[in-house]
Parts: C-alpha cells; sequence; structure tokens
C-alpha cells in the first residue's frame, strides 16, 4: 500500500508543479535591456534551417557574453542591415521585401520605427548623403523584368521619398548585371557590377572593370567606365564593389574570387582608384595578387587614412571545388597608399558568411570584428596601425547580421 | 538482404514452426458441443463480468449482465472449467461435454467476498477491456457521442495529450500531435488499417462520428499487430459492427456548410453474404472571418489590420467506400472485396502563413482504391489467427496555380508581371501505392501468444505540369518503398500482462536532387538510399489493486518519412530528398484508477508521464519568405518531458463532467551543429538553440467536457442531452521562447473557446436532432503559424439510425 501511495503522490506532485512552471514561462517584462548602449549588433540564429535575427544592444564589446536571451528585437526572414546617420535600417533580403528602421526611443531603448516596402529585394542600399539613402533592385533575369529601380530614402521619415525607373539594357549588353556596390559623389551615382548568367551562374566576362556612373537624382546613365587592368569590381551580393576615402576619391576592389561565386578568374584581383567626381579611373593600380603572393581579398572594410581592413583567402590557387566556399579567410590591414598587406596574426583562420555584407564596425581607431571559429563567435579588436588583434567578448549566434555604433 | 534481416526473418519462421507442431499434436479431429450456464455468488446474485474458461484450451467467455455464459466448439467428453475473474476467488468444476448438444451446467456459486462489493457490478465494455491492455490506451466510446455532430478529429480533442491542430475550416489541413509527437509520428487506422490508405478524401475531416463505435488512441508504443512506425502513438477507428444498419445524416452549418453521410450495412444471416456502405459528401464556403493585414496592392505596404471574411477557400469533398463479401464461413471470419471512389475539390486561400493570400490557387483530388480484406480467427486450428489487407491506391493530385495577378485580404486584385499567384503550375501528380498488411498470431496456451506481422507499401510518384512540360524534375519519378516486419509475444494473466517486441523496418527511396546548386555544373542527380533499422520495445500492465492499473512502456523505435514528406505536395509543402528516418527512445509510465461509489457515481483517474529521447526529430518547419511555405526538417536532438492527466466522473447515465490537462516539455538538445553546402560558410557551429523549448508547437492545454442527460422527455423513449465543451492553449512563441525580448515576438495569445451542443433523439436514438455552437465566445483561435480558425459557428445535424 506505501508503493500505492508514493505513485499516486508523486503523479500528484507532477501535476501541481506542471502547473506552476507553466506560469513561470509566461513572465513578460524581463527585458534585459541596458539604455543607452552604444553598440547595436544583429544576431542571426539558424536553428531548424530557419534564421530569426536578434538586434540587441552592449556596452561593451570586449568582455562578458553578448546574447539574445530575454532580449532584442526579433526580427523573421532574411535580413540585410545597414546604419543611415541614427537609424538602422532592416532589409529583408533572399526573397523578403520589406524595411524597417531601429532607432533609440526617448529612454534609450532601442524600437522599430516606419515600415516600407520595395517591390522586389534589394541588391544594394547605401547612405549618399546626410538625409537619404539610396536602394537599387534589379530584376532576377530578363524574363522578370527590364529596369532598375532606384529608391530614395529618407532617413528621418523612414519612408520611401522617390522611384525612379531606367532600362537595364545598356549595362547588360554581354550578360544580365549583378550589382556589388554604389557610392554617390559630385552628384554622380557609381555603380559597380558584373555579369552573371541568371542561368546557370557561369560569369564569362572577367577581363574588364565596368562602371555605371548616373546623374543624381534624375538617375540617368551618363557613362559605362570600362578598364582592362584588372576583371569586375566586387562579388555576388558582398557589397565590396566600391568604396570612397576621405578625399572623395574612389577606389574599386576586383577579386573575380572562385571562393565568392566567380566561375573563373583572368585577372588578378587589384584595385584601381576614381578620382572624386570624375568618370575616369587615374593610373593608380594595386595588384594586390603579386603583391600578396597569389591571394584574392574576398571581404574589405575602409577604415580612414588609406587602411582597409579585409578578409583575404588563403587558398592559393581558387578551384572549381571552392566555389562558392567563401573559406580559409585570414584578416589583413591592407595600405592602399604603399600597397602593403599585413596579416593580424592574433586571428585564427576562419570561414566567411558567403554572399553578406562584411559586418564590422569601425569606432575610435578601432576595428571590431566578429570572427565564427568552432569555438563560437568573439569580437576581434584590431588596431590598424600596429595590425595586431585582441579576444574580445563572445556572441551567442550563429553569425552576425548587422554591427553598429549609435551615439 | 543484409545479415540482421535474413536473422531476423530466419528467428520468425522458426517461432511460428514450432507453433504449429505443437499444436498439431494437441489436436485431433473430435466431436464437439457446447454449455451453457449461470455464474452466481452466496447470495444468489448473477456474477458479472467472470471468466469462464476450458482447461488446457483457449475457449473462453465473459458472463453477461445476468450471470449466464455459452461456451461453444468444446470437444466432447469430460473437461474442467475455471471461473476467474475480479475480486472473484478462482474455482474449479468438472463437467461433460456432449457431442453436438448444448449441454446446461447447474448454476456455479463462487466466493466474491473478497472484492470491494461494487467491483462486481461493473461491467466492462469493450472500451474498458481495451484500456486494460498493456499499451497506454484511452478508448473513446462513441456509443454515447454518437449523435453529437462533432467529426472525429474535435472530439478527439478531449483525450488527454492529444491536440488536432487544423489550419482552417472544413476540409483544411490537420495535424494531430500526442505526447509530444506530432504530424506522421501519430499514424491513424480504421479497424486496423492504416488510413493513409485511403486516399486523401477520406479523413478523419470526412468520417462521420456516426460510422466509429469506438476510437483506441494508444499512447506510446503499438500493438505488433498494428505493424506500423508511428512513434508517437495511434489512433484507431473502429467501426460499428452491427450487422444490419442504416445510418444517415445530414448536417447544415454556418458559411454555408454541408455535410451529408450514408452508413450501412447489411449481411444475409444465413448464406454470410455481406455488403456495407459508406458515402459522404461535404461541402463548404469556410467564408469565416479573420483578423488580416490589408496590402495596399499598389504600394506593397500593409495600410490596415481588419476583420475580412475568407474569399477563396471552398472546400467540396464526396466518396463512397463499397466492401462486400461474404461473413462467417468456416473458412473466413470474413472475406471482402472493397473500393474507394473519392474527389475532393478546395480553393488554397493562404500560404503557410496568413501573409500569403491567393485567389486563383485550387487542389484537386481523385481517389480510386480497391482493396481486399480477409480475416479468420482458428484457422487450420484452434488459436491461430490470420489476417490479410492488400490495396492499390491509385491517387491523381492537381496543382492549379495559374492566374497572373496578386490578392489581398480584401478580395482585390491587380494585374502581376510573373505568372502564377506563387509559382506557376498546372500539374497532376499521379501517386500509384501497393499496401498490404497481413498479420499472424498464435495462441501458445489461454495466457500466452505471439503476433507476427508484415506491412509494405510501394509509392510511385509522376508529375506532369501542362504549363511546364519540359520540366527537368517531373521526368524523374520518384518511389518510395517500405517493409516493417513485426515478431511480438503477449503474456496475460488476470492481473498483470506484458508483451515484449521487436521491429525490422526497411525504406528503399528512389527521388532526386539538386547539385552543385548556382554553378554552370547544377544539375538534377538520380539518388537511390536504402536504410534498414531494427527496433525493439516491451510493454506490461498490472493490477495494483483491482481498480488500480499501472502501465509501464519502453520502445526504440524508428519513424520513417513518409513520401509527402519527401517528395513534397508540389504546392505549399516543399520536398525534402535528405529527410532521415527520426529515432528515438521512449518511457512511457501511467497509472489509472476507477472509483465507484453506491453502483452510480464512477470517478475515472488517469497519469501518464512521457520521456522521449529523439535523434533526427522530423518537424514540420515555416520558411518566412513573401510566399510562406513548410517543409519537414530533420532536427539534430529533442527531448521531451510530459506529464498529462484526466479526470472524469459519471453518475448513473445522466451526468458526465472531465478535464484533461496536458505539460510537455520538447527541449531542443543539439549542442553543436555541422552546417555544410550551404552558401553561408561551412564548419561546426555552436547552436544557439541549446535547451530552448521547440517554438511552434503548443506545450500546455487542457481540454474538458459536461454533459447532462435527460430520458423521456416530453415523448417516451427519448432522450435530451446538453453538451458542453472546453479547450484551452496557453501562447506559445512562434520562435525559440527564450530569445529576443518577449514584445517584439510573434506569438500565438492565450486561447480559451467553448462549445455547446444540445441533442434530442426518439425512438431510441432512431431520429436525432443536435443543435450545436462552436467558439460560442468568439474567441480568435489560431493554429500553425498563426492561421486563424472560424469564430462562433453553429450547426444542425439530423439523423436517421435504423437497426
Amino acid at each position: 500500500m506505501k508503493l500505492i501511495k508514493y505513485i499516486t503522490n508523486f503523479f500528484f506532485i507532477g501535476l501541481i508543479s506542471l502547473g506552476m512552471t507553466s506560469c513561470d514561462d509566461t513572465t513578460d517584462d524581463e527585458n534585459t535591456e541596458i539604455p543607452n548602449a552604444p553598440y547595436v549588433i544583429s544576431l542571426g540564429i539558424t536553428a531548424n534551417g530557419t534564421t530569426t535575427y536578434y538586434v540587441v544592444s552592449t556596452e561593451n564589446l570586449m568582455s562578458d557574453k553578448i546574447t539574445a536571451v530575454g532580449k532584442g528585437i526579433e526580427q523573421n526572414g532574411y535580413h540585410d542591415y545597414e546604419q543611415g546617420n541614427q537609424t538602422i535600417f532592416c532589409v529583408g533580403g533572399l526573397g523578403v521585401t520589406s524595411a524597417t528602421g531601429i532607432v533609440r526611443d526617448a529612454n534609450g531603448f532601442l524600437q522599430e520605427k516606419g515600415d516600407f516596402v520595395f517591390d522586389e529585394s534589394l541588391r544594394a542600399f547605401s547612405q549618399i548623403d546626410n538625409n537619404t539613402m539610396l536602394g537599387v533592385e534589379i530584376p532576377a533575369n530578363a524574363a522578370s523584368g527590364n529596369q532598375i529601380t532606384f529608391y530614395t530614402v529618407d532617413i528621418n521619415t523612414v519612408s520611401i521619398t522617390n522611384k525612379v525607373r531606367t532600362p537595364i539594357a545598356p549595362i547588360a549588353t554581354l550578360e544580365w548585371p549583378s550589382i556589388t556596390g554604389i557610392c554617390m559623389s559630385e552628384n554622380r551615382v557609381y555603380m559597380t557590377y558584373f555579369g552573371m548568367n541568371p542561368t546557370d551562374y557561369s560569369t564569362k566576362f572577367t577581363d574588364t572593370t565596368y562602371v555605371a556612373v548616373y546623374s543624381y537624382p534624375e538617375m540617368k546613365l551618363e557613362t559605362i567606365m570600362k578598364d582592362t587592368r584588372t576583371g569586375p569590381a566586387g562579388s555576388w551580393y558582398a557589397h565590396n564593389g566600391i568604396f570612397k576615402v576621405e578625399s572623395g576619391d574612389m577606389y574599386i576592389m576586383s577579386n573575380s574570387a572562385l571562393a565568392n561565386g566567380f566561375s573563373q578568374s583572368t585577372k588578378n584581383a587589384a584595385f584601381l582608384r576614381i578620382p572624386k567626381g570624375q568618370t575616369k579611373f587615374d593610373d593608380y593600380f594595386f595588384d594586390f595578387e603579386t603583391k600578396s603572393g597569389g591571394l584574392k581579398p574576398a571581404h574589405i572594410r575602409y577604415i580612414g587614412d588609406g587602411l582597409l581592413y579585409a578578409e583575404v583567402s588563403t587558398l592559393n590557387p581558387q578551384t572549381t571545388a571552392d566555389r562558392w566556399s567563401d573559406k580559409a579567410l585570414k584578416c589583413c590591414i591592407i595600405d592602399l597608399n604603399k600597397q602593403t598587406i599585413t596579416d593580424i596574426e592574433e586571428i585564427p583562420v576562419h570561414n566567411g558568411n558567403g554572399g553578406r555584407r562584411f559586418n564590422v564596425l569601425v569606432d575610435g581607431g578601432y576595428v571590431y570584428c566578429p570572427i565564427t571559429t568552432a569555438e563560437g563567435t568573439y569580437i576581434y579588436r584590431v588596431d590598424p596601425q600596429t595590425a595586431t588583434g585582441e579576444r574580445g567578448a563572445k556572441i551567442s549566434t550563429t553569425f552576425v547580421g548587422g554591427f553598429f555604433k549609435l551615439d | 538482404m543484409n545479415s540482421k534481416l535474413s536473422k531476423f526473418y530466419l528467428l520468425s519462421f522458426l517461432l511460428l514452426s514450432l507453433a504449429n507442431l505443437s499444436l498439431h499434436s494437441a489436436t485431433q479431429q473430435q466431436a464437439k458441443g457446447s454449455i451453457s450456464g449461470r455464474v452466481i455468488d452466496a447470495q444468489g446474485t448473477p456474477v458479472y463480468p467472470a471468466t469462464i474458461s476450458i482447461e488446457g484450451l483457449t475457449i473462453g467467455a465473459y458472463t453477461n449482465e445476468n450471470g449466464e455464459y455459452k461456451l461453444e466448439n468444446i470437444p466432447s467428453g469430460k473437461q474442467t472449467i475455471t471461473i476467474s475473474g475480479i475480486g472473484v476467488k478462482p474455482k474449479k468444476t468438472a463437467i461433460t461435454v456432449i457431442a453436438n448438444k448444448t449441454t446446461e451446467i447447474f448454476d456455479i456459486e463462487v466466493d466474491n467476498s473478497v472484492s470491494l462489493s461494487e467491483v462486481s457490478v461493473i461491467g466492462k465494455s469493450e472500451a474498458r477491456k481495451q484500456q486494460e491492455q498493456a499499451f497506454a490506451i484511452t478508448v473513446l466510446d462513441l456509443n454515447r457521442a454518437q449523435v453529437i455532430s462533432i467529426p472525429l478529429n474535435r472530439l478527439l480533442n478531449n483525450v488527454s495529450g492529444v491536440r488536432v491542430r487544423q489550419d482552417g475550416g472544413v476540409g483544411s489541413n490537420y495535424n494531430f500531435s500526442l505526447n509530444g509527437f506530432s504530424g506522421n509520428q501519430v499514424k491513424f487506422f480504421l479497424d486496423g488499417i492504416p488510413m493513409d490508405n485511403f486516399g486523401p478524401s477520406f479523413n478523419l475531416n470526412n468520417i462521420s462520428t456516426n460510422m466509429a463505435e469506438r476510437v483506441e488512441v494508444y499512447k506510446g508504443v503499438l500493438p505488433v499487430s498494428l505493424g506500423a512506425d508511428a512513434l508517437g502513438g495511434a489512433v484507431n477507428i473502429v467501426s460499428r459492427k452491427d450487422a444490419n444498419y442504416l445510418d444517415a445524416s445530414y448536417a447544415i452549418g454556418s458559411f454555408n456548410t454541408h455535410r451529408a453521410a450514408i452508413n450501412g450495412a447489411y449481411t444475409d444471416s444465413k448464406t454470410g453474404f455481406t455488403v456495407r456502405a459508406n458515402a459522404f459528401y461535404n461541402y463548404s464556403d469556410n467564408n469565416y472571418k479573420v483578423f488580416a493585414p490589408i496590402k495596399d496592392l499598389n504600394t506593397n505596404k500593409i495600410v490596415d489590420n481588419r476583420w475580412v471574411k475568407r474569399f477563396h477557400d471552398n472546400y467540396e469533398a464526396g466518396g463512397i467506400r463499397l466492401e462486400s463479401g461474404i461473413t462467417n464461413k468456416s473458412y473466413a471470419d470474413y472475406l471482402l472485396a472493397g473500393v474507394i471512389v473519392s474527389k475532393n475539390d478546395k480553393d488554397v486561400q493562404t500560404g503557410a502563413t496568413m501573409d500569403a493570400v491567393y485567389g486563383g490557387v485550387k487542389v484537386k483530388s481523385e481517389s480510386l482504391i480497391p482493396s481486399i480484406r480477409y480475416k479468420k480467427d482458428d484457422l487450420f486450428t484452434e488459436g491461430l489467427s490470420a489476417s490479410f489487407y492488400g490495396a492499390y491506391n491509385s491517387v491523381n493530385t492537381f496543382n492549379i496555380d495559374t492566374i497572373s495577378r496578386s490578392y489581398n485580404w480584401l478580395g482585390e486584385s491587380i494585374k502581376d508581371s510573373t505568372r502564377g499567384e506563387r509559382a506557376y503550375t498546372d500539374s497532376e501528380i499521379k501517386n500509384r501505392e501497393w499496401l498490404s498488411t497481413a498479420n499472424v498470431s498464435y495462441m501458445l496456451d489461454t495466457h500466452q501468444s505471439i503476433t507476427l506481422n508484415h506491412v509494405f507499401s510501394s509509392m510511385n510518384r509522376k508529375i506532369h505540369d501542362k504549363v511546364d512540360p519540359e520540366n527537368e524534375s517531373n521526368k524523374i519519378p520518384q518511389k518510395l518503398t517500405k517493409n516493417v516486419t513485426g515478431l511480438g509475444w503477449q503474456i496475460k494473466y488476470d492481473r498483470w500482462n506484458a508483451n515484449v517486441f521487436g521491429k525490422l523496418y526497411n525504406t528503399n527511396s528512389s527521388t532526386y536532387k539538386r547539385l552543385d546548386e548556382y554553378t554552370e555544373n547544377a544539375r538534377l542527380e538520380k539518388v537511390k538510399d536504402s536504410k534498414t533499422y531494427f527496433g525493439y520495445g516491451a510493454a506490461t500492465t498490472f493490477f495494483i489493486l483491482p481498480k488500480l492499473q499501472a502501465k509501464l512502456s519502453y520502445e526504440q523505435a524508428y519513424r520513417l518519412p513518409e513520401s509527402t514528406e519527401m517528395f513534397g505536395d508540389g504546392l505549399i509543402q516543399q520536398r525534402n530528398p535528405d529527410l532521415k528516418a527520426e529515432s528515438s527512445d521512449n518511457v512511457n509510465l501511467g497509472i489509472a484508477y476507477e472509483q465507484h461509489l453506491n453502483n452510480e457515481h464512477i470517478l475515472y483517474f488517469e497519469t501518464n508521464l512521457i520521456y522521449r529521447n529523439t535523434k533526427d526529430f522530423i518537424l514540420k518547419g515555416v520558411s518566412l519568405t513573401t510566399d510562406p511555405t513548410t517543409a519537414y526538417e530533420n532536427l539534430g536532438k529533442v527531448l521531451t518531458k510530459g506529464i498529462e492527466g484526466g479526470v472524469k466522473y459519471r453518475w448513473k447515465n445522466l451526468l458526465h463532467a472531465g478535464v484533461n490537462v496536458t505539460y510537455q516539455s520538447i527541449i531542443d538538445n543539439q549542442q553543436f551543429e555541422k552546417n555544410s553546402g550551404s552558401l553561408v560558410g561551412e564548419g561546426i557551429f555552436e547552436h544557439i538553440s541549446y535547451k530552448e523549448r521547440l517554438p511552434n508547437i503548443p506545450y500546455f492545454f487542457a481540454n474538458g467536457d459536461a454533459g447532462v442527460l435527460f430520458q423521456n422527455v416530453i415523448i417516451k423513449n427519448s432522450e435530451l442531452t446538453l453538451d458542453y465543451l472546453f479547450d484551452y492553449v496557453q501562447k506559445y512563441y512562434l520562435s525559440f521562447p527564450g530569445l529576443g525580448a518577449k514584445a517584439s515576438k510573434k506569438v500565438i495569445p492565450q486561447q480559451m473557446s467553448h462549445d455547446i451542443a444540445l441533442g434530442y433523439t426518439l425512438e431510441n436514438g432512431k431520429y436525432g436532432f443536435v443543435l450545436e455552437c462552436t467558439n460560442i465566445t468568439n474567441e480568435k483561435l489560431y493554429d500553425n503559424y498563426r492561421l486563424q480558425k472560424p469564430g462562433r459557428a453553429f450547426n444542425f445535424k439530423v439523423r436517421y439510425f435504423l437497426r
């Protein structure tokens, strides 16, 4: 009889305790966000093939653990993030076309603001002046349309202010264009692209750099700049084709890297320069591949003073087996003026995020970059002057979708 | 054939032949006779139920309410009968059986003073007997519920641990979860035949409650005779056995819903000729109101959230299931040939979530399923039973998505440059499937028996798309063949019974995969796969007290992927050719107690503890893109711990009430993940959702029912019933609950719904009327990624039942 009593008690206690545990789950107001924490990181967490993003803020990048446990704005579907002044734009990429802004509210907490929709998914989205973001949309192939759409988005109101369409045809004479970056200089929009067959994804035209130059705000095609010293600028969806430096000059980076989606490479990876507002390259030529002993840069971020922070592929040479792999990357500081490449020894060789934005933060003379290895994702603080890195906070995430600082 | 497989077959063969041998020596051709009599106690009160059996033979029977019994086919000569039962002191009596005659035996007096006084008067319905098996089983006795117009799938919600999840209104997809298992982890059977065999029209939605006598819900381990690879349990619907009856019903309800059903059976007792038929027709506009986001079609912007009527959700289905053959012959208990002809026609209103609205997408299907079914107890020799079921399913499904428009929830549309609302298609999917189930069991003696079961299915799929006839992937036929063999041994005594079993699973698939995607080498390649698994388990049950029963079961089980899970539905559910079998260790511990007071009040209490450690958990995921789709994926490791309990009370036949509560902790138990062949890098990654509760699965829910019955209201032989049902689901998140600020998370809010039904029957159930109101409070009810279900609805049903 004792046994029976024990068993029945066991079940009753079980039933009661389950009622209690279920109550625990429902406490809603456990927000652990610290107001006015300056750094904003979007954690992309993938489980069961689905990625969910959590935009969290943190005060500290060098110690503790950054997690989305009980905090962060949840966003579903694939997202790309881009900062415009004090607003972080969250744009649904790869099939999702809605966009929203994340700003700080009066109490210093992150909040979503505005809500707008692009027709299709954006291929480029960058701040072009103090009030404006410029977005570029291009159909996936000729069957789905023949116009490029340029959107201007007001940073303050987080809404689309203008939409201009222009034919694709002039830039699609050889092959369907894939856009790799946009830059604004002296009322001109410079757009880098390369040709990729939308059916078999082959890249047959890799011996010329192309930059389409549009007048702003009319978005009339003025000219197509061409150069044959290196291949096409940028790589698939990586936003790495073109960047602007302090002087207003622009640089293009060409890698034709198989690991970043090219089917062939016919020219050395290199940097070229477009002087401020001009529609011609000058004679600057940085043959990266020769100077690095045969390597190709994958992802780049301009720091200042002619220095670039870059992830460079250690695959030498890259073969068709490496196609799309974006793997075995080392971190380097590239000096555009001296044309030197210095490895950051403290950062382990790691795999990249593939076709995504290069999510690093330049702040206070340092570069902060999240690096994912089998140990997890850690932030490294890089001193570009000495090309040294130091491991900081751990981020509990599958990958980092965006990395920003708000004032 | 691999060695594991052959050993298993050899073992089963040996066991069977052994059984045959012992049997031949024991039985000689002999004249037979019958006996009849009565069992009483010291006061002369009939003892019911008591078991009467012939010693050394497998002949036995229960006494009826008057204590009477009859035993047939007893070898003539001197025999010993044993009387036993719950609370009855076993007694043996010697008798003489005369050939070809029924011998009247004097009343046998037994001593039942050892038992509680109420024990002797409680009869066991077939339902109760099933409950006492070693398996964790809950039986829904429909003899009471029959007149209620509630479809079976909703009635099942009232079983503890069970949740039926539905996408929407009549004809919408439903998904059944049982103790943390869902979808195809739980299998449905009709009279022991897997319901997948009946084609897409004949499913739980369409099976009228009238047709079923009872529903057996197995939680955890399944009897070998069901022979399926369901991990989480099974639902077996047992159809009415009445030899001759006609049952016709018609129901009309909100949203222009009509349901008509005719079930009938005719058996000629002389010739054994029988005809059974079920026919149904269902129609609904399903134009119930939903609270939906309204998109401005010119700007694509969500401008408002509003209550709107669903505008493209008509559902029409009809079918007939006909069976004819002979019953009660010396060579067959039944031998029936049957055919199912059915058709359905369904508009598709939304994608996997309500963010995608469609106005022209349709799904149709046509099924033609001939079948044959045979059963014989005591085949060749006593105690040997054999049964067989075979069918050929020919099901054609048509997916139509051809219009070039986009719709919003107001039903407005604009011309779209792309053809098709989600993916341009006008395709016909031809599924052809051979199915068979064979079962042989042999009773070794009065206590022991062995069962050998084999289930075979082989499905072939061909697709032709009228608007894309050159589609390479449609030119590759896909095939999935499965074999599941089970061998079990059962032992049964009055106070306890147990069984041990082994199951051998084999699956062969042939399909295609896309390789080297996003390169010029991108191609379709035919892939073949073959897998064999061996599972085993045991179950036991024990009566601690005559009314207190404990059950314990363990199984190392496999759940094989279904063809639709691997190959998709060609529309919203995506294919996953890499889907693996799910394997798990399952432990189930249950306790049930029944208390009777003054022979009038019955209190029944049941609780179960569940522990499941699963690998490659098959989960239906939702991809959140512009056109949301679903797909089945393997989730590395999942740990499920659950508890469920129920209390039922009944006063005479006049009042009943019950509550069931279920809590399940279904936790992602995968710590690291290997990512390969992905466009976002590869390598080993931390699995961030480790130890998080799985999203989009209800984890705490309860339901209850209460009802009263009044007899002879106004007219003699009439019954008036009033039934109330409630359903509660704790809120749950659509993403991992521990991550992100709660305020920003998508949630399915706490839901509480109430249904009420008023029924009236005349002439002992010959005529029945039910007026029912579901979701009285017009609560917003959701399921499956916030798909909204109907609000308040009314339904009126008329039934005619002739026996």
